[in-house]
């Protein structure tokens, strides 16, 4: 009698206990929205790219989250995150597709699929959104999320990477895909058109705007090897590049890095004040006021990151590293000095950080 | 240590001889007690045992039986050691597609497949693919489990599998005719055949398979959980196997055999993706040997020399046409290899054995940017001594590698047999080493020339007993226990866009394997249970320093336990018989994140077959039901395996 009454405790506490935990998908009061989400690409052909949450109010990391929510995992290479009102795009690579979410539950509303090479989204604030597509020839999708469609397509460069809005235009980097490009196309949101082709550097793959409305590409430069993969064949400068927004002219080309090192930077953020340009280079990330007409003489911080973003209220630097592509990545948080205060473990390949 | 080993090997074994003169021989190991030391006998069967036989005494080896290979020979080699032994079978898919085996916690290139005694893995990839070892042109299949690099040479950590084919030496003609049909729009047809008399004999296998593998699956990687028919998956399966046997005058004997085979096979897209992809693999092998051995009175000389060719080309086209994303990718593959053995049966008591071999490898891979050579030579040594049940075998080899130093390999194993039983004791040591394959060194991108080659030793006991609790009542049941350390393993490990080898410094495994094979008649109905259970622990014991966080993890894609059973009854003409295999769950990334790890399964299978004798014609019947709970799992993440599914075959034997 006494050992099925301290079974039936056993039980019962256990239940009581588990039923006070509070669920870790649990979205902050604005729901996910307000958030931090992080994409973590996953190893290719391994179907575990996964989306990450973090809380700027409780600075706690939810991982996994939308196949905690949708009990399925979100597909092959989760390339990107974009926003859209009430609906957040997770742009699903190599599975050719892109997942719809609610921002209040993260629940699956739509999915696009037949997607050939989706890149990153870009909302218009109206329910569409652009999408970059294509390894080689290259288009823009405008998206309806609600009916989860596409609803028309805009011819632009080859590849086509990330994209930033100014006033009514969409500026899309042509990084060339898996071939060569060194132009930025220039699209009109209100007929879908391009406006204007911009050359530029080569590779153009990042694309950001400051306080004056400026329009900043990073250009990874060319970096060609041999059939064998062993040796450089053609390399060029890595650049970043001010546009005008308005006048759609190139205003300044500061060239970073160096020719011969066999790097190419792989993003360029800017901080929330617009005043600040952060990119990675051979030796580290990289701070550069947007005045500046040269790359700073050393490093912010000596190490190597995927991505990183900026805390608008404690400048706080957001940085991704991958020790592989088979166990947990790292989000590691320092302080605009570039001191490390915390670290937090994530999916598999973090790749990218998205905030609205 | 091992330098000082080398010698005392040899020194023991010719001392031996003087030391144990007069001592009594065992019947176990084949010699018989009343032979004197100058007419002694030696059974064929030993002598012609290979070296890669005949120095295993203190390691487990599971055997093939008959009714297996018989309820399997139209399948691959994969489901053949599923069914015996708890190896575990790293499968992408349905009939036809690529599989490796895991032996003991290791890797697929870390356990070698032998025809004949030539090792047949493949020279770029290091591993031999099951799907393409056709069970019915095998006379038998062994495994023995464990290292065994001294006697197999480099990469054979977690054991190697045997396939041979023997001749009979009787005077007969032996010929059948199968065809099948099955789930999936499987068709295969073949014919075997054996012919000869005591001097010469020929075998002959050729068969052809087809499949769509259209199989059906639940895509639990996409929006609402469809089930979705799988597509670009079928599968052209040809071939032919054939051997010759003779015997000629002044105890010569000479054998040859060849293999082609030519197998393409549609690569399907993994599960969660929308667009099915057009990716098409064709592989091409062509294996040729020769054997010559001599028979004197108390020696044995043997020399081998074989030449294999492997061709793969895996092509695979994005729209649209002349994209750069295509991808048209050509593997060329050719080893030459030539063995000579001497063996020396000193007396009753101890054998000698010493030889050399000469590897040749080229590989012409456009990934490698150029063509890739290799020469391998090794010199290698054996004495085997039995005494009073306990049987022990010292086995020591020396590779010469032309970019790699390879310190002497030794092995010992000790098996004891209490006199008036049925019961052995085993033990054997054995140090490992594998060089790094051509694709580990030169694949672009991510191949790395500087790669260390992996080395390590196994330690392995075990205790087996054969008895008969009751009349007609008989029990063989075998336990196992092994521990094996291996530095610097060479793990393939996806990156930004590519994968790349890189070696992790020290991984130890632990592990068990147990065995019971129970067999009873009632009346005319022999009733026949097998069982297996195998427990591996491959744990990362120590890693380079940025890597700290994964150490004491379990190894990627290997299950704690796997384990299978199968009841099989014969009544006379008709047999049939039910099999569960059980695969324990696997982690699938190295930081073992649960999220990832691969869920358990468990298949049901269901054989029965019947046959008819007319004069000297024999029809039999055969249905196979698989998966037949109809099971939906992935033994790799993301590769759907077939659900239920059944196979009838109908064999036309001739035999006078």
């Amino acid at each position: 009698m006494k050992i099925k009454f301290l079974i039936a405790s056993i039980f019962l506490l256990t239940f009581i206990t588990i039923s006070c935990e509070k669920e870790d998908t649990e979205p902050a009061d604005e729901g996910y929205a307000s958030g931090l989400v992080i994409t973590n690409e996953g190893a290719f052909g391994n179907n575990n790219g996964s989306v990450s949450l973090y809380c700027r109010d409780s600075a706690k990391v939810t991982n996994n989250l939308f196949e905690k929510v949708n009990g399925r995992n979100p597909g092959d290479v989760v390339q990107s995150f974009g926003f859209e009102q009430d609906k957040g795009v997770i742009v699903v690579n190599n599975s050719q597709k892109i997942e719809i979410v609610d921002l209040e539950t993260f629940e699956s509303t739509g999915t696009i699929t037949g997607l050939s090479y989706p890149r990153y989204f870009k909302g218009l604030g109206n329910g569409t959104g652009y999408l970059t597509n294509g390894n080689e020839e290259g288009e823009v999708y405008l998206l309806n999320l609600q009916q989860a469609e596409v609803t028309d397509t805009v011819e632009v460069g080859m590849g086509p990477e990330q994209m930033e809005r100014s006033g009514d235009y969409v500026f899309v980097a042509n990084s060339g895909g898996w071939d060569f490009d060194n132009t930025v196309s220039v699209i009109n949101i209100n007929d879908h058109s391009v406006e204007k082709e911009i050359e530029l550097g080569d590779v153009p793959y990042s694309v950001v705007s400051d306080a004056n409305e400026n329009i900043w590409v990073l250009c990874r430069g060319k970096l060609v090897y041999d059939d064998s993969y062993t040796e450089i064949i053609e390399e060029t400068n890595s650049k970043l590049v001010k546009i005008n927004g308005s006048t759609l002219e190139v205003e300044e080309t500061i060239v970073i890095g160096e020719k011969g090192d066999g790097f190419q930077p792989s993003f360029l953020t800017v901080c929330p004040s617009g005043m600040e340009l952060y990119f990675d280079d051979i030796d580290g990330l990289y701070k550069m006021d947007t005045g500046a007409n040269s790359q700073p003489s050393t490093p912010l911080i000596e190490r190597g990151f995927s991505n990183v973003w900026i805390e608008p209220d404690t400048g706080d630097i957001f940085a991704l590293t991958i020790p592989d592509y088979s166990s947990a990545g790292q989000l590691r948080i320092y302080d605009s000095e570039g001191r490390e205060v915390n670290t937090h473990d994530l999916g598999i390949g973090p790749n990218g950080l998205f905030f609205q | 240590m091992k330098t000082t080993i080398f010698p005392l090997t040899f020194l023991a074994a010719f001392l031996a001889p003087q030391i144990l003169n007069g001592m009594e021989s065992d019947s176990l190991t084949g010699f018989s007690k009343e032979d004197s030391l100058s007419i002694y006998h030696i059974d064929e069967v030993i002598i012609q045992q290979p070296r890669t036989s005949f120095f295993q005494k203190g390691k487990k080896v599971t055997e093939t039986d008959s009714l297996t290979l018989s309820v399997f020979f139209d399948g691959d080699l994969g489901k053949v050691l599923n069914s015996i032994t708890p190896a575990y079978i790293n499968a992408r898919g349905g009939k036809g597609s690529s599989a490796g085996l895991v032996l003991r916690g290791t890797n697929s290139y870390q356990t070698t497949v032998k025809w004949n005694g030539f090792n047949l893995n493949s020279l770029t990839l290091g591993s031999t693919d099951l799907s393409t070892v056709p069970v019915e042109g095998m006379g038998s299949v062994k495994i023995i489990h464990g290292s065994s690099g001294t006697v197999s040479g480099s990469g054979s950590f977690g054991g190697s599998v045997e396939l041979t084919n023997k001749p009979d030496w009787n005077n007969r003609l032996d010929v059948n005719l199968t065809t099948g049909y099955g789930s999936f729009n499987t068709k295969r047809g073949s014919a075997t055949g054996r012919a000869g008399n005591e001097n010469i004999q020929y075998h002959f296998n050729i068969f052809r398979e087809d499949a769509l593998n259209d199989f059906s699956y639940i895509d639990r990687m996409k929006s609402g959980n469809p089930e979705v028919t799988i597509a670009n998956n079928a599968l052209e399966n040809t071939g032919f196997i054939q051997n010759i046997f003779a015997r000629l005058p002044g105890n010569n004997k000479i054998e040859a055999g060849f293999w082609y085979q030519n197998k393409v096979k549609e690569i399907p897209s993994v599960m969660g993706l929308y667009e099915q992809g057009n990716a098409l693999q064709r592989d091409s092998i062509m294996r040729g040997y020769v054997k010559w051995s001599k028979t004197f009175d108390h020696s044995r000389l043997n020399l081998s020399s074989s030449l294999m060719s492997e061709h793969m080309r895996y092509r695979e086209e994005s729209a649209p046409e002349e994209s750069s994303g295509n991808i048209n990718n050509y593997i060329a593959g050719k080893k030459f290899f030539n063995e000579v053995d001497y063996r020396l049966y000193l007396n009753n008591y101890i054998t000698l054995d010493a030889g050399a071999s000469y590897n040749s490898l080229q590989a012409d891979v456009e990934q490698y940017g150029e063509t890739a050579k290799e020469n391998r030579t090794a010199l290698f040594s054996g004495v085997r001594v039995n005494y009073m049940g306990l049987t022990t075998n010292f086995t020591l080899r020396k590779e010469f590698h032309p970019e790699v130093s390879i310190p002497p390999l030794f092995s010992a194993g000790i098996q004891y047999n209490p006199p008036d039983t049925d019961v052995a004791f085993k033990f054997s040591y054995s140090d490992q080493f594998r060089v790094p394959t051509f694709n580990d060194k030169y694949w672009q991108p991510g191949g790395n020339p500087s790669l260390l080659p992996e080395s390590g030793h196994t330690i392995d006991a075990g205790v087996q007993g054969r008895f008969s609790p009751a009349p007609g009542h008989s029990v063989n049941a075998e336990l196992s226990v092994y521990r094996s350390d291996i530095e610097n393993m060479i793990q393939w490990v996806p990156g930004e866009g590519y994968w790349s080898p890189e070696n992790k410094k020290e991984v130890g495994i632990n592990g068990l394997e147990a065995s019971l094979d129970y067999t009873t008649r009632l009346k005319d109905l022999k009733l026949d249970f097998e069982g297996s259970y195998g427990f591996s622990s491959p744990r990362i014991k120590q890693v380079h320093e940025e890597e700290s966080s994964i150490t004491g993890n379990r190894m990627e894609y290997v299950p704690a336990h796997t384990a299978n059973a199968r009841i099989m009854m014969v009544h006379e003409k008709a047999h049939a018989g039910i099999s569960v295999n059980y695969t324990g769950s696997r982690y699938t990334t190295r930081d073992n994140n649960p999220v990832y790890e691969m869920p358990p399964f468990t298949l049901f299978n269901l054989y029965g077959g019947y046959s008819l004798q007319l004069h000297d014609f024999k029809c039999t019947l055969q249905i196979r039901a698989m998966n037949i709970l109809n099971k939906q799992y992935q033994v790799v993440r993301g590769y759907p395996m077939p659900g239920r599914s059944l196979h009838a075959s109908l064999k036309v034997g001739f035999s006078r």
